[in-house]
């Protein structure tokens, strides 16, 4: 009987479930993994994790470079994509077409749990948030500011200068505006907002010592927006635009300038109320409040680098009212209601005021890591006890063979 | 052996879809009605990266604040150029501090404001402070170069808060502009309040390491 011809689906399908491909896709991670840890030196965490890491399709190709100078001429794939290519591999190759039999139930199982660590893996990167909360002595912290996400507040202030509740426009409807406009109205403001000029890291200069070139913001009070580059080994993006005040009474409208590094609200009145505009990243209210006790650290030898810091934490949650202490070190962190609160880093004390920074994640599957490698790990147990088992027959088979050849022989 | 074709067209339309998603723009108007909860971030006085020495617990309401420059702790603008500093001075004393105020208008002489007595005095944050008012050609910076402004005005307050540290509130634009806000001003200097620097609780102050505060703090 001839053989069947395979169209090019089938071929797809056939190198999506190969062995060839799922090694292709290990090598690469390897490298992947290797050139990120050492460009880390050089363009710091957050740099490594979005030039590497990053599921944006405008980053799908990677060139590596190398001592923090020359890229190399040879691009890899982003580590997101490999992923998801072994996670397809991994579901066709090792589990659908993989040969079912008794034989192979450990490997399926093993299988099962790396498609389940891929999985784990991708919800995290799309649902995990991470934050920093500062903690400075003598007073509670209950909020956290969000890694790599800003956002735009605005608030009304009362006769007496309280503020009120914030509305926010969240990092998603900002992002996009270094050349476009987007309004914002909001139905029990007497304003609405046109945000425009919106840079990922700019600086806020002032007229009286900056002059203002081509390519900058235009100057208000004083002051103008001028775009600059990011310095990766920084880990901070000091977020600007312009934004344009449109009164509803029909009052003339009026431009303000929002950065990162401004941290207190921008002023302006419309309709008699005081209000107020401010760019800080993401402000995430804790369901729990932090007071610092004390933080103490150490530096390695001759550098400015801690080496091992902890602290001792005074906490309660908003429920509950009872106030609980504890002591974060690195690795031994704090978990209540689905936020962790790692020891993240450590400073000598700022005006006799001990500080301590923790990062604070919410992980919808963090325990998911954990289930998937004790899943693989028992399918890898009873792969290799099958195997030597088998072996082990095999051996005493071969002992029975050759101890029957000899009395043979002997007879 | 159906299934293989079913498996291809799947992957197919799966990478199609994941690729249409990530393409998706937000409208050109938005409106927003999340609020945030109020949390320690709101409150001016809590220790955060940066620290506000001064607080002004209100401003006028024909003001704007604006950003801060290293001499200006608390930064507003008023009209079409008037601006209001509030800044924290460690050397020099109140004369040294007016004359330099003085030199802004164009005078020449150190010691033209040797004698503090003919200045009106004001009650500030609960001290007596001392007020000038300026007028003429005003010098200041522009992109580096300095340039004159003809008709200028300057209110200016400055209050010795102890240990050697002023509070100096100034005033300064066009002059009608000045004294239109010259009651603005005045009630601003109410407002004004020095922020203590935050303290270790007393628990901290002792020291306490997690053992000891778990038997029995």
């Amino acid at each position: 009987m001839a053989k069947k011809k395979k169209n090019i689906g089938m071929h797809l399908l056939d190198f999506l479930s190969s062995y060839l491909l799922c090694i292709i896709c290990l090598v690469t991670l390897g490298l992947l993994v290797w050139f990120s840890t050492l460009e880390m030196k050089y363009i710091g965490l957050s740099g490594a994790l979005d030039k590497y890491y990053s599921s944006d399709l405008a980053k799908f190709f990677v060139f590596p470079t190398i001592n923090g100078g020359k890229d190399l001429p040879v691009p890899l794939p982003g580590a997101y994509w490999v992923c998801i290519v072994l996670f397809f591999n991994m579901i066709i190759g090792g589990l659908i077409r993989l040969r079912k039999s008794w034989r192979n139930i450990g490997a399926v199982i093993s299988h099962f749990g790396i498609v389940g660590l891929l999985a784990v893996g991708f919800v995290d990167h799309h649902k995990s948030i991470h934050s920093k909360m500062e903690t400075f002595q003598g007073n509670t912290y209950d909020y956290t500011t969000k890694f790599d996400y800003t956002s735009i507040e605005v608030s009304e202030f009362t006769a007496e200068g309280e503020k009120k509740k914030p509305y926010v426009i969240k990092h998603d409807m900002i992002v996009d505006l270094e050349d476009k406009m987007r309004r914002f109205t909001f139905d029990e403001l007497p304003f609405d907002l046109e945000v425009r000029h919106f840079h990922e890291h700019a600086v806020v200069r002032d007229v009286a010592n900056h002059v203002q070139s081509t390519g900058f913001g235009e100057v208000v009070d004083g002051f103008f927006l001028q775009p600059a580059k990011f310095d990766p080994s920084q880990d901070y993006y000091n977020y600007g635009c312009y934004v344009q005040v449109k009164p509803k009474n029909g009052e003339p409208s009026r431009q303000i300038i929002l950065c990162r590094s401004i941290d207190f609200p921008q002023t302006f009145s419309v309709d008699g109320k005081l209000y107020g505009l401010e760019m800080p990243n993401e402000i995430w209210p804790m369901p729990y409040s932090v007071e610092l006790i004390n933080s103490v650290g150490e530096y390695y030898p001759g550098t400015r680098r801690p080496s091992k810091f902890q602290s001792t934490i005074a906490w309660k949650g908003k429920e509950d009212n009872l106030e609980k202490l504890q002591t974060i070190k690195m690795n031994q962190p704090m978990r209540y209601e689905g936020f962790t609160l790692y020891q993240a880093n450590w400073n000598e004390p700022i005006n006799g005021l001990e500080f301590s920074g923790f990062e604070v994640v919410t992980n919808p599957v963090h325990e998911g890591p954990e289930i998937c490698m004790w899943i693989s790990a028992f399918g890898l147990l009873i792969h290799f006890a099958m195997k030597l088992i088998k072996y082990l027959e095999k051996e005493s088979r071969k002992q029975y063979m050759a101890k029957r050849g000899n009395q043979k022989g002997e007879a | 052996m159906k299934r293989r074709p079913f498996i291809s067209k799947f992957m197919c339309y799966t990478c199609l879809s994941g690729v249409l998603v990530s393409c998706k723009e937000l409208p050109k108007e938005v409106e927003i009605t999340e609020q945030r909860e109020l949390t320690q971030y709101d409150d001016p006085t809590v220790f955060k990266t940066g620290y506000d020495r001064i607080i002004a617990k209100t401003q006028p309401l024909e003001w704007r604040r604006v950003n801060g420059t290293e001499f200006r702790v608390l930064n507003y603008a008023a009209g079409e150029s008037t601006e209001i500093a509030v800044g924290i001075v460690g050397a020099g004393g109140l004369r040294a501090n007016f004359n330099r105020w003085e030199r802004e208008y164009g005078a020449q002489n150190e010691e033209v404001m040797a004698d503090l007595s003919g200045l009106q005095r004001v009650i500030m944050m609960g001290r007596e402070a001392y007020m000038i008012q300026l007028k003429g050609f005003f010098q200041k910076k522009v992109a580096g170069q300095t340039m004159k402004f003809e008709g200028w005005s300057t209110t200016g307050v400055i209050c010795d808060v102890g240990e050697g540290v002023l509070v100096t509130v100034k005033m300064m634009g066009p002059e009608a502009e000045v004294v239109a806000q010259k009651d603005n001003f005045m009630d601003f200097l109410q407002n004004l309040k020095i922020n203590p620097i935050q303290e270790p609780s007393e628990r901290s102050k002792k020291g306490l390491k997690i053992e000891e505060v778990k038997s029995g703090y």
